[in-house]
């Protein structure tokens, strides 16, 4: 699941990896550990998914961006499909239970 | 990397993850240390109170965790150490025996191409046939009666030590070529790199 926070929070451009990690471990119950989102960003730059390249920062050495590929969006845009119907399937037999 | 400038706290930890990182694949690695070292420059002034500090790299989580996560999936490549493992390993004991089977088994049990089924069956297959073709080559001629002894013989070395190897070559390498990882540059079309997060280890 986690794959998919980072593709979705990548969508609006391109992000710093710290500045990834932070947000997705601000999110209680979502990360157990920052330091294991870091060889999963690696796996999804494998997988072709994002892409990343360097750019100098204000202060110290220059950072890396993580950024979604076409082939990343269009894993997203397929995911969020599935994730919408798969969502209001469960809601629909939720919903029986308490009306019932 | 210079930890010079790191919090005390951070530079042990980075010594601690480069310890537990030292075998994964160079590129990797190199990744690896350089986003942790930046995550902690980031998220750790070097003056910081230790109580700070050993909050960050509680958040971090624990070295051999992450390199670990780092490991899986284990890329496989296919290279010249595995092509020259299957080769010695159907040839190698008829053309320098003992020394050529041995560097193969040793090539074939090394490498992360195989599974251990795969790995007991290029092992043991080659052996059998080539002994079974020794049996025909003794008895052969005394039991069989429908091929002349020259017939036997041929067939014998050509079933045990030619066609026999061959198959065993065909095999390992399409079963290991078939485990290969994708490189680094390849862009896969998004239907693949889809099943790619699917088998990647979900958290």
């Amino acid at each position: 699941m986690i794959e998919y926070c980072v593709l979705a929070l990548l969508r609006d451009g391109e992000r710093y990896g710290f500045d990834l990690v932070r947000t997705l471990s601000e999110v209680p119950g979502m990360v157990t550990s920052e330091g294991t989102l870091y060889p999963l960003l690696s796996r999804l730059r494998r997988a072709g998914v994002v892409e990343t390249s360097w750019r100098e920062s204000p202060s110290g050495p220059p950072r890396r961006y993580y950024r979604l590929t076409s082939s990343g969006r269009a894993v997203l845009e397929a995911f969020v499909g599935e994730w919408e119907s798969f969502r209001d399937t469960v809601d629909h037999f939720l919903k029986l239970e308490k009306n019932a | 990397m210079n930890t010079a400038d790191l919090h005390p706290l951070a530079a042990d930890y980075m010594k601690r993850l480069k310890k537990a990182a030292r075998h994964l694949p160079r590129s990797r690695r190199d990744e690896l240390l350089g986003e942790i070292e930046t995550h902690l420059r980031e998220s750790l002034p070097p003056d910081a109170p230790e109580a700070e500090a050993r909050k960050a790299i509680g958040r971090l989580g624990e070295p051999e965790q992450i390199a670990a996560e780092a490991a899986s999936p284990a890329e496989v490549r296919v290279g010249t150490n595995e092509w020259l493992a299957v080769v010695l390993l159907a040839f190698g004991g008829a053309l320098m025996p003992p020394v050529g089977l041995a560097i193969g088994l040793c090539l074939l049990w090394k490498s992360n191409a195989w599974t251990v089924r795969e790995k007991v069956i290029g092992t043991v297959v080659i052996p059998i046939g080539e002994t079974l073709a020794m049996v025909v080559l003794f008895l052969g001629p005394l039991t069989m009666h429908l091929l002349s002894k020259h017939e036997a013989v041929a067939l014998a070395i050509l079933v045990g030590y030619v066609l026999l190897p061959l198959v065993i070559v065909v095999y390992l390498m399409k079963r290991a070529r078939g485990r290969q990882t994708p490189g680094d540059r390849d862009s896969l079309p998004s239907s693949q790199a889809a099943n790619h997060l699917e088998l990647g280890k979900a958290s």
